[in-house]
C-alpha cells in the first residue's frame, strides 16, 4: 500500500472513530479501529513506516481529543515499541495471538489514559462509567479485530501485488 | 561493561520515564491552544464536518420522507403541549413585565442581550476517559477560549480550544469542569463539577442548607463564565454524611450530551451580568 494510501486510511479511521460512532449511538462503544490499526501497523509493516504512520496517527488524535498534547502519541509509539521483540516469535495467523495483544493494547491505552487524567486533574478519580464503556468496546475489538487486521493485511499484499504485476 | 541488550534495556526505560515527566509536565505548563493542536485540528475537522452533514441529510431524508407513521400521534401529543405552553408564555410575559417595571423601580440595569452563534457538533472525543465535542465554529465567527456554550435544555460546557474554523468544548460532564451553580428553589450555592459518570456533583454545599430531590439546579453568574439562571439539572441523590461539613449533591444534567447535534456559543459572556 502507498504510504499516502495508507495516510487516507488513517485520516478514514480517525473520522469513523470520532464522527460516525458519534453519529450512530448503536456504534459508541463498537470496535476501537485506530488501536486495531496500530497492531496491524506494529506486526506487519516495517519498523520505520509504522513508527512514522503512528506518529502521525498519535499527532492527529492529540489534536482533538481533550487529553494532554502527546498522551496519544506516546500510546501508540510505546506499543509499537513493545511489539517489536515478539513479532519474531509469534504465530500472526492465529487469531488468539492477535486477541491477546488487542487486549493487552486496549488495556495499555485506558491504564494511559487514565494516567491523563490523573496528571490533568491532579486528583485520582474512578469512573465505573469508563471502565464499562472500556469493556464493551474491549469485548467488540476481540471479537472483530483479528479479522480487521486481516482484512488490512490482505488489502496490503493484493494492492502489493497489483502493483509489482503492473 | 554493560552488555548491549542491557544497555538497550536501560535506554528504552530511561526514555520510558523522560516521556512520563513530559506528560506530566505538559499537563501543567502547556497551552490546549497550541498551534501543532490547531494543524491537527485543521486537517480533520473539516472532513469530520462534511460526514456529520452527509449523515445528517440522510436521517433528515429518513425522518422526513420515510418514518412518517408516529407522527399523527405525535403531532396530537404536540398540540395538547403547545395549548399548556401558550398558557405558560403568557404567563412568562407577564411576568417580565413586572420585572422590568420593578427594576426600573428599583434602579437595576437592565440585563444585556446575550448574542448567540449557532454551531454543528461535528465529533467527539474518542477516549471514555475525557468529554469534549468538536464544533464547527472557530475564531473566524468570533469564537475564543472560554466563552459559554450553551443548548435550550441547559448548559453544555466551555470552550477550551479554537482554531480559525473549529473549536473544542469541554462538557460539564468532564472531570475537568467547574460551574459556580445555585439550587433554584432554596439558593443553596455550590460548585458543579463532572463526575465522569455522565452526572454532576453539586460540591461545597453546607449541610446546614435544604437541598430536595427534584430540585432544579441552575448556573449562579459568579464564576463570569456562565449566565446566571441556566439550567443545568436536577438533583437526583443527596448524601449527608455524619462528618464534614459540606453534603454531597449528585445531580443529573438536563442535557443528553449523547444526542448533541447543535450548540449555540455565547459570544459575550462578559455583560451578563445584570446587576449594579
Amino acid at each position: 500500500m502507498n504510504p499516502m494510501v495508507r495516510i487516507g486510511l488513517i485520516l478514514f479511521l480517525v473520522i469513523f472513530q470520532t464522527t460516525i460512532y458519534y453519529a450512530i449511538p448503536a456504534l459508541s462503544h463498537f470496535v476501537d479501529l485506530l488501536i486495531t490499526f496500530v497492531i496491524y501497523a506494529g506486526l506487519f509493516l516495517p519498523f520505520l513506516e509504522s513508527v512514522f504512520l503512528i506518529l502521525v496517527l498519535g499527532a492527529l488524535m492529540d489534536s482533538i481529543t481533550g487529553g494532554l498534547f502527546g498522551l496519544y502519541l506516546s500510546i501508540y509509539f510505546w506499543i509499537i515499541v513493545g511489539l517489536r521483540p515478539f513479532v519474531m516469535l509469534l504465530n500472526l495467523k492465529n487469531a488468539h495471538t492477535l486477541r491477546l495483544l488487542l487486549g493487552i493494547a486496549i488495556g495499555f491505552e485506558n491504564l494511559m489514559l487514565y494516567i491523563g487524567t490523573i496528571a490533568l486533574k491532579q486528583e485520582i478519580m474512578f469512573s465505573s462509567e469508563s471502565m464499562r464503556e472500556m469493556a464493551y468496546q474491549l469485548f467488540w475489538t476481540l471479537v472483530l479485530g483479528p479479522f480487521l487486521i486481516r482484512l488490512l493485511n490482505d488489502v496490503d499484499r493484493h494492492l502489493k501485488v497489483d502493483v509489482q504485476s503492473k | 561493561m554493560f552488555s548491549r541488550k542491557l544497555l538497550l534495556i536501560g535506554g528504552i526505560f530511561a526514555f520510558a520515564v523522560i516521556n512520563i515527566i513530559v506528560l506530566f509536565v505538559s499537563a501543567r505548563y502547556v497551552s490546549s491552544s497550541s498551534a501543532s493542536r490547531h494543524m491537527g485540528i485543521a486537517i480533520v475537522s473539516p472532513l469530520q464536518n462534511a460526514v456529520t452533514a452527509s449523515i445528517q441529510s440522510l436521517r433528515s431524508m429518513w425522518m422526513h420522507y420515510f418514518f412518517l407513521v408516529s407522527t399523527e400521534k405525535e403531532n396530537d401529543s404536540l398540540k395538547k403541549m403547545l395549548a399548556g405552553t401558550i398558557y405558560d408564555v403568557n404567563h412568562c410575559k407577564e411576568t417580565e413585565i413586572s420585572n422590568d417595571r420593578f427594576r426600573k423601580l428599583l434602579d437595576f440595569k437592565n440585563a444585556s442581550k446575550l448574542h448567540y452563534l449557532p454551531a454543528g457538533v461535528i465529533g467527539k472525543d474518542p477516549s471514555h476517559w475525557y468529554k469534549t465535542l468538536v464544533i464547527n465554529k472557530g475564531v473566524s465567527e468570533g469564537i475564543t477560549k472560554g466563552l459559554p456554550v450553551v443548548v435550550p435544555e441547559g448548559v453544555v460546557g466551555q470552550v477550551i480550544d479554537a482554531s480559525d474554523h473549529y473549536a473544542k468544548v469541554l462538557l460539564i460532564i468532564d472531570s475537568n469542569s467547574a460551574v459556580d451553580a445555585l439550587v433554584q428553589q432554596t439558593r443553596a450555592n455550590g460548585i458543579i463539577k463532572g463526575d465522569s459518570e455522565g452526572r454532576c456533583l453539586l460540591n461545597y454545599v453546607p449541610r446546614k442548607e435544604v437541598v430536595n430531590i427534584g430540585d432544579a439546579v441552575v448556573s449562579s453568574g459568579l464564576d463570569g463564565v456562565f449566565a446566571k439562571g441556566l439550567l443545568i439539572g436536577k438533583v437526583t441523590d443527596i448524601i449527608r454524611n455524619k462528618s464534614g461539613i459540606f453534603q454531597d449533591i449528585e445531580v443529573s444534567p438536563f442535557v443528553d450530551f449523547d444526542k448533541i447535534e447543535e450548540v449555540l456559543v455565547v459570544l459575550d459572556p462578559s455583560s451578563q451580568i445584570s446587576y449594579r
